[in-house]
C-alpha cells in the first residue's frame, strides 16, 4: 500500500502492496462523413503484489472492464480476475510460478498488458484481439537476468485457448516458449514460440480481448474442428536518451487437426491451413522531460483459409503526444486513419479518429 | 592514524566516485562485501533477484522524493527520479521482480537494512555503520 511514496514500512514480513491502475477516454470519429464521439470509462485494475516469505509472493489483477467495447458499443460491465499468481523463486536463472498469467509470447502482453499508464499508444497492438493468446492458466518456469546479456526464458504449460477460467475440459495443453535478452540498459529482444490445439474450434477467455475477430458459433463459415495453432512472436524494445521504440511481429498457422472427422474435412479442402501476419510498430521522441510525440503503424493480415479467424487485411497508422503530469499520470492524444482492403470476411476500415485518454495510477 | 584506516578511507572515497554523489551502498549477508560499481548499478535497477549465498535481493530506498532517490536515479539508471519511479513500477507490475522497499530517512534505511539479510540500500547523508559497508571495486 505504500509502494512509492515514501511512507513508512514497518520491517516485517509479510508485506502486501495495493495499487489500482485505470484509464478515461475520449473518442472522436469520423465514417463516411457521420460523426460519432464519447466519453468512456476504461478498463480499473486492482493490482496487489504480497512478498509472503523471501522467496514466495504472489501478484494478481481484478478488472472491472466494459463488456463489448468502449464508448458507445459498451453496455455494462464486467469483472474478471486477470491476472493469480504465486511465485517461489528458487534462483535467479529458476522460478516457477502456478496460476493465472499473461502468456509471456511477446512484450506487449508481457509487460503492459493491462497498465494503460505505461501503453506508448492508446490502443494494444491488433494482434491483442486476433493472435495473442493472451492468459495461461498453468504452471510456468522462468529465469532471467543470466549471464552478461541478461538472457531471460519462460517456459509455459497451461490449458489451451479454448479453455474458460474454470475449466479447460481437455487432456491438450497449451505451451510456450519464450527467451529474451536485454544486451542494454533499456533494451529487450525477445522470441518466442506457443503451440495449442483449438477444440472444436471454440473461443474460450484467453484468445484476445476482442472477439470480433474470431468464428463463434452461428457465424456462417463456422465449423466445429480441432485446429492446431502455432504462434511465433519477435520483439524488439529500446527506450535509450531521447528515442523509444518498439516492433511486434507476429506469425500464426492454423490449420485442420488430424484427429478431426475425416468427412468433415473433405469438405474444407481448400481451406484449413492458414498463415497471418501482425505488424506493429511505435516510435516516440522525447521533446521535453514530461512530452513524448509519436508515430504508430499496426498492420493485421488474416488469410481466407483460416478456419479460427475471420480474414482481414486492416491497416492502421497515426501519431500522437504524450504528457506524463507525473510517474502516475499521462496523458495521450492521437490522431488515427483505419484503412484496410475489401473483400475480406471482417470489412475494411475506412475512418479517422482522434482519441484522447488520461491513465494513472492510485495507491 | 593507522595505515588500515586511512586505505579504508581512501576505499570509501573512490567509492564515491563511483557513485558520484559521495553515496555509501550498505548491505547485509549479501555473500560479498564488495561489489563493482556496475553491480551494483545492476542491482538497483532491479536485474539481481537472488545474491550468491542465496539471500533474496531487497532493494532498500528513500521515498520518491527525496535527494538520496534522486542521486540513486543519477547513478543507477542515468537518469532522473521521474523516469526511476516509472522504472520501478513498470518491474513490479511485470512481476519480475519483487517491489523496493521505501522508507523515511537515512536512519530508517539503515535500520532496516541491519535487520534484513539480503538487504542493500545507499546513504548520503548517513554515516554508515562500518558492519554494513558495500566497498566499490
Amino acid at each position: 500500500m505504500l509502494l512509492f511514496n515514501g511512507a513508512h514500512v514497518q520491517a516485517q514480513e509479510p508485506v502486501t502492496q495495493f495499487q489500482m491502475f485505470g484509464h478515461l477516454t475520449s473518442t472522436a470519429e469520423i465514417i463516411e462523413n457521420d460523426w460519432q464521439s464519447d466519453f468512456s470509462l476504461g478498463e480499473h485494475d486492482f493490482f496487489v503484489v504480497s512478498k509472503i516469505t523471501p522467496r514466495i509472493s504472489f501478484l494478481s489483477e481484478t478488472v472491472v472492464a466494459p463488456t463489448g467495447g468502449m464508448g458507445h458499443s459498451s453496455s455494462g460491465f464486467k469483472v474478471s480476475i486477470e491476472r493469480a499468481r504465486l511465485k517461489y523463486q528458487h534462483r535467479e536463472w529458476l522460478s516457477i510460478i502456478v496460476g493465472k498469467m499473461h502468456t509471456p509470447v511477446n512484450y506487449w502482453n508481457d509487460v503492459y498488458h493491462h497498465g494503460r499508464l505505461f501503453f506508448p499508444t492508446i490502443d494494444r497492438p491488433r494482434s491483442f484481439g486476433t493472435a495473442i493468446p493472451i492468459h495461461t492458466i498453468g504452471l510456468r518456469l522462468q529465469g532471467q537476468n543470466i549471464g552478461g546479456i541478461n538472457l531471460g526464458y519462460d517456459l509455459v504449460i497451461g490449458n489451451g485457448m479454448s479453455s474458460t477460467d474454470i475449466s479447460d475440459g481437455s487432456l491438450q495443453k497449451s505451451l510456450t516458449a519464450a527467451v529474451h535478452i536485454k544486451p542494454k540498459e533499456g533494451m529487450r529482444i525477445g522470441l518466442s514460440a506457443y503451440r495449442d490445439l483449438i477444440k472444436e474450434n471454440s473461443t474460450g477467455s484467453h484468445s484476445g480481448h476482442s472477439s470480433t475477430f474470431h468464428y463463434t458459433m452461428g457465424d456462417a463459415n463456422w465449423y466445429p474442428v480441432d485446429l492446431n495453432f502455432e504462434l511465433y512472436c519477435f520483439s524488439f524494445y529500446r527506450n535509450r536518451g531521447k528515442w523509444e521504440t518498439l516492433l511486434e511481429t507476429t506469425w500464426n498457422r492454423n490449420s485442420l487437426s488430424d484427429t478431426n472427422d475425416p468427412d468433415l474435412v473433405s469438405v474444407l479442402d481448400s481451406l484449413g491451413r492458414s498463415d497471418n501476419t501482425t505488424f506493429y510498430a511505435y516510435a516516440g521522441r522525447k521533446v521535453s522531460k514530461l512530452d513524448r510525440i509519436y508515430g504508430l503503424l499496426d498492420i493485421s493480415n488474416v488469410s481466407e483459409a483460416d478456419l479460427h479467424l475471420k480474414s482481414n487485411k486492416l491497416t492502421k497508422f497515426g501519431f500522437g503526444w504524450s504528457h506524463d503530469f507525473s510517474a502516475l499520470v499521462r496523458s495521450q492524444v492521437q490522431f488515427e486513419r483505419y484503412t484496410g482492403l475489401a473483400g475480406y470476411e471482417v470489412p475494411a476500415d475506412d475512418k479517422w479518429e482522434i482519441k484522447l485518454r488520461i491513465a494513472y495510477c492510485l495507491y | 592514524m593507522e595505515y588500515k584506516t586511512l586505505l579504508a578511507i581512501l576505499l570509501l572515497g573512490l567509492s564515491m566516485v563511483s557513485l558520484g554523489q559521495s553515496g555509501t551502498p550498505i548491505g547485509k549477508d549479501l555473500g560479498t562485501t564488495k561489489m563493482s560499481d556496475e553491480a551494483l548499478q545492476s542491482v538497483f535497477r532491479g536485474n539481481k533477484s537472488i545474491w550468491n549465498n542465496q539471500n533474496p535481493v531487497t532493494v532498500v530506498l528513500t521515498s520518491s522524493n527525496s535527494k538520496g532517490f534522486e542521486l540513486t536515479a543519477q547513478w543507477a539508471l542515468d537518469s532522473d527520479g521521474f523516469e526511476f519511479q516509472k522504472h520501478w513500477l513498470s518491474l513490479v507490475f511485470q512481476g519480475r521482480a519483487n517491489a523496493p522497499v521505501f522508507l523515511k530517512d537515512e536512519s530508517e534505511v539503515v535500520t532496516y537494512v541491519q535487520e534484513h539479510p539480503g538487504a542493500i540500500g545507499i546513504l548520503y547523508d548517513t554515516a554508515a555503520p562500518a558492519e554494513l559497508v558495500i566497498e566499490v571495486k
